[in-house]
């Protein structure tokens, strides 16, 4: 459904791949809509957090994974986002539905002037700016403390749109789901148009990108927008989900967990964000239940090694590539 | 302002500059051999400055020992770095060995946390106790220590890359490896050999910079920052001018400090980043990004 | 294939006047004034250093000249960027092969088609029909490119695990995808094992008898220059110092001494 690049070939192999392609999905349907009746609404709960991770992961593939820029400010910018809900819920009673057009023009503006200089740096300079800017918004964050709480954060509102109050788990959940399942549908037909091929074109090769008419400078602009785009939605689902913000959320070090989070689940894939958002909740959650969450940490730093050395791809890409093979072998049986 | 006042507030800048240049020295002869970023750096300096701290109360060892031995650690554990990582994931593609550092970064920060329990300690304070004034001017020999360390490490890599034979390999291994085989060099024992005296001038900044600070897992990475902002902006693959980016940082910040208040200090510091890169003209961004 | 509107036909002349580039010191082109007429097949050869990749380089947009002109027809192109070059359906291939080394030889080549589109980002998410059409057409194009340069059955395979010859194939296919106007090759048959190299000469032997592209050559290969440019030019330290009908300009003493390095007393 997604994938327009596997049906390239229209010449009899699309349709059982097709088949299969709605096979997946219906299962995803299926399973989404199953959860809230099997989950304890904690669970329920932390599945919501891991659909904004998600998102906000998603930015962070198209932005690295896709383009590959790298971004320290991916955590700011979902903070632009969760502070808006929160300030305008708590200091002006504002609802859901009028900060998230303010927080998504706020990023849009953000983003837009940060990826100015996308335009002419790349690299590790490019990195280099992004983490400034992202020290400037942590900064400020905890300065501006009338307004922000300064460290101690604030408090916020579960959000409620139109009337439907998604501090009830199971309407957050379908809110969640279905924005999660937007952002995804939406970052695989980036990565399969043809703009798609210009990132890909952008991040592989300039010069095959430059030689090809592709505008390189442009590119890497749109993409480091629309990353900042996804992160400001992410961070306005957050806070009237977890009810509570604080800097510790958005500086260097949370930017940098989702970028570890989006390469251990694969960076090149949107499946990959959410893999590494499930990563990002659940693991230290099932390491405290074990009674061990100080061992998180160093599992974390160790894996990521791990990954690098023997999936550099990432886990998603890794397994269907190995479902792939497991499906050719079985099919060498019959 | 007076005179007095100029020069304190140079002196102090010179101090946190030439710990900036310190932690970056090795960054910049890691980078030369390997062409690789590495985040970890600060964290294998920490790891010198923890070993030290500890041996001390549990062995009864004298302090300098505690620290020789610590710098030793901390030159074993980079060159673990290198051998068990970095030298293995460079050969599946570039960009990998980035966040491989930074695996390494977390899995260190990690574990000294779990070994040290996340408290703060006080650090040996290595002569600040010995103070003196001169000229108006207030100094404290562990001032002094760190501006004197950076000259004589300095000097000694001055030294070493230009006078001797293995400098010479150094030399050739940065330009490439592959030449450098060609013509004799044993390029692994260069590379470990640069990989180790990088951590241990990682562990002697490190341990300097704990002297100063409240010790804990997480002490290295504002100075880790600054010296990736003076190595990044004035370009890894060079030397003379990131170092002096690095030490002008030092001198900013104090001046910073002293007319703006504490406060002002990291919006100087990264506006002045935004600013300057901003406004660079493009051939001095071109060193870097550039190589095939 | 499925006509574009744009004129296909290399129907324009692209004229160098006085072209220099230079390095420092260094003049890379020095004075070099040269025509490129239309559906003409152009060798350009040299020894090493000559500036037959700078020349490339300035014709694509990559280099600005110091000195002298280029003109399209009427347009001045001097100086202009690399997109605007593409646009003009003015392409080049890479002595190395520069392509996607992540993505697969298929998007490899519609990379190619780049220059075609006509619909905006939101249009591209939405899907809609113009889109759509656009990218079947595109698809359709490439897909033909594909099976003529024998990438059919590797489509679907990442870069990474082509073949140097194949990868060479591949930029060729997405050079070719662009539909060029001016085709501008850098040694395209140079390290290929000697069967694929066989069937890329007899693919480009084919494009250029059917006469609808201007090329430049760039190749070290006299053979090859011989069979698929009727014209030839010879740079030698940046100097253009003879061009002509091939046969004459390879017999010409001082393009064999600035080429071969052989001396006739």
């Amino acid at each position: 459904m997604f994938n327009m690049q596997s049906v390239a070939r229209s010449d009899g192999r699309g349709g059982p791949e097709n088949l299969r392609h709605m096979a997946w999905v219906t299962g995803g349907c299926l399973l989404v809509f199953a959860l809230p009746f099997i989950l304890e609404t904690y669970w329920l709960y932390l599945v919501g957090v891991t659909a904004v991770y998600a998102i906000a992961g998603l930015g962070l593939v198209i932005l690295f994974g896709f383009t590959g820029q790298l971004s320290l400010a991916h955590a700011s910018f979902f903070g632009i986002g969760a502070y808006v809900s929160a300030i305008g819920g708590v200091h002006y009673g504002l609802p859901g539905i009028v900060t998230l057009p303010i927080a998504f023009a706020i990023c849009l503006g953000a983003g837009a002037f940060v990826g100015i200089f996308a335009l002419r740096i790349s690299g590790l300079r490019f990195a280099l700016i992004t983490l400034s800017f992202g020290e400037l918004f942590y900064w400020a964050s905890v300065r501006w403390s009338d307004v922000t709480g300064g460290e101690q954060g604030l408090y916020a509102e579960p959000l409620s749109v139109m009337g439907i109050d998604f501090g009830d788990p199971i309407n957050a959940y379908f809110l969640f789901a279905a924005l999660g399942l937007l952002a995804t549908a939406l970052c695989f037909r980036l990565r399969d148009s043809s703009f798609g091929r210009a990132m890909a074109a952008t991040r592989d090769s300039e010069l095959a990108a430059r030689s090809s008419g592709v505008s390189v400078a442009r590119t890497r602009y749109i993409a480091f927008v629309i990353g900042a785009l996804f992160s400001g939605v992410a961070g306005w689902l957050f806070s009237g989900h977890v009810g509570a913000i604080s800097p510790n959320f958005f500086d260097m070090f949370a930017s940098l967990n989702m970028l570890v989070a989006v390469i251990i689940g694969g960076v090149k894939t949107p499946l990959g964000a959410w893999v590494g958002a499930a990563y990002l909740v659940f693991v230290p959650e099932l390491f405290g239940m074990a009674g061990v969450s100080n061992l998180y940490p160093i599992l974390s730093g160790a894996l990521l090694v791990l990954i690098v050395l023997v999936l550099p791809v990432g886990i998603v890409p890794a397994l269907q590539q190995a479902l792939r093979h497991l499906g050719t072998s079985r099919g060498d049986k019959q | 302002m007076t005179l007095d006042t100029a020069l304190q507030l140079t002196i102090g800048g010179l101090v946190s500059g030439s710990l900036y240049g310190l932690v970056l020295i090795g960054i910049l002869l890691i980078y030369r051999v390997s062409r690789v970023v590495n985040f970890a750096h600060g964290q294998i300096g920490m790891v010198a400055a923890m070993c030290a701290f500890f041996l001390v109360p549990h062995f009864g060892l004298p302090i300098a020992v505690a620290l020789g031995l610590g710098l030793a650690v901390a030159a074993l554990v980079s060159y673990l770095v290198d051998i068990l990582v970095i030298s293995r994931v460079t050969k599946i593609g570039s960009g990998f060995d980035l966040i491989a550092t930074l695996g390494v970064m977390m899995f260190l920060t990690a574990i000294v946390e779990l070994v040290a329990s996340p408290k703060s300690f006080k650090f040996f304070s290595l002569g600040a106790q010995i103070e003196f004034t001169f000229l108006g001017v207030y100094f404290n020999a562990n001032d002094l220590t760190v501006i004197l360390t950076l000259a004589v490490v300095l000097g000694l890599l001055a030294l070493v890359l230009n006078k001797t034979g293995l400098g010479l390999s150094i030399r050739a291994v940065a330009i490439s490896p592959e030449i450098a085989r060609t013509t004799g060099v044993n390029v692994q024992a260069v590379r470990a050999l640069v990989w180790a005296a990088g951590g241990a001038i990682a562990g002697v900044a490190a341990i300097l910079i704990a002297s100063k600070v409240t010790l804990n897992a997480f002490y290295m990475t504002p100075f880790l920052v600054k010296a990736f902002v003076a190595g990044i902006v004035g370009g890894l693959d060079r030397f003379v001018r990131p170092m002096a980016i690095a030490v002008g940082l030092g001198l900013l910040e104090s001046w910073v400090v002293y007319w703006l208040g504490a406060d002002a200090r990291i919006p100087a510091v990264f506006l002045l980043i935004i600013v300057v890169l901003g406004v660079l003209p493009s051939k001095y961004l071109q060193d870097l990004e550039q190589r095939p | 294939m499925k006509t574009l509107e744009m004129p296909l036909k290399g129907d324009v002349t692209l004229n160098l006047e006085n072209l220099s580039v230079s390095f420092g010191g260094l003049m890379a082109l020095n004075d070099v004034t040269m025509s490129l007429k239309p559906n003409v097949w152009n060798g350009l050869i040299g020894p090493n250093g000559a500036g037959k990749t700078t020349l490339l380089n300035v014709l694509s947009g990559f280099l600005v000249p110091t000195g002298g002109s280029i003109h399209l027809g009427d347009e001045n192109m001097t100086g202009q960027s690399t997109q605007n070059w593409v646009e003009r359906g003015i392409l080049r291939g890479f002595q190395m092969p520069r392509l996607l080394e992540g993505e697969t030889v298929f998007v490899n080549i519609m990379l190619g088609r780049h220059r075609f589109l006509s619909s905006g980002l939101g249009a591209q998410i939405l899907r809609l029909p113009q889109y759509m059409a656009d990218e079947k057409r595109d698809r359709d194009a490439c897909m033909e490119i594909a099976e003529r340069l024998l990438l059919g059955d590797v489509l679907e395979e990442p870069i990474s695990n082509l073949t140097f010859g194949t990868r060479r194939l591949v930029e060729i296919a997405r050079l070719l995808a662009a539909e060029p106007k001016i085709a501008l090759f850098d040694e395209p048959a140079a390290g290929m094992d000697p069967d694929l190299r066989h069937e890329l000469v007899s693919i480009l032997a084919e494009i250029q008898s059917a006469g609808k592209i201007t090329a430049v050559l760039v190749e070290h290969d006299v053979d090859l220059v011989r069979r698929l440019c009727p014209v030839s030019h010879v740079l030698d330290a940046g100097r253009l110092i003879a061009h002509g009908a091939t046969d004459e300009v390879l017999g010409l003493q001082q393009v064999q001494q600035a080429y071969f390095g052989v001396d006739h007393d």
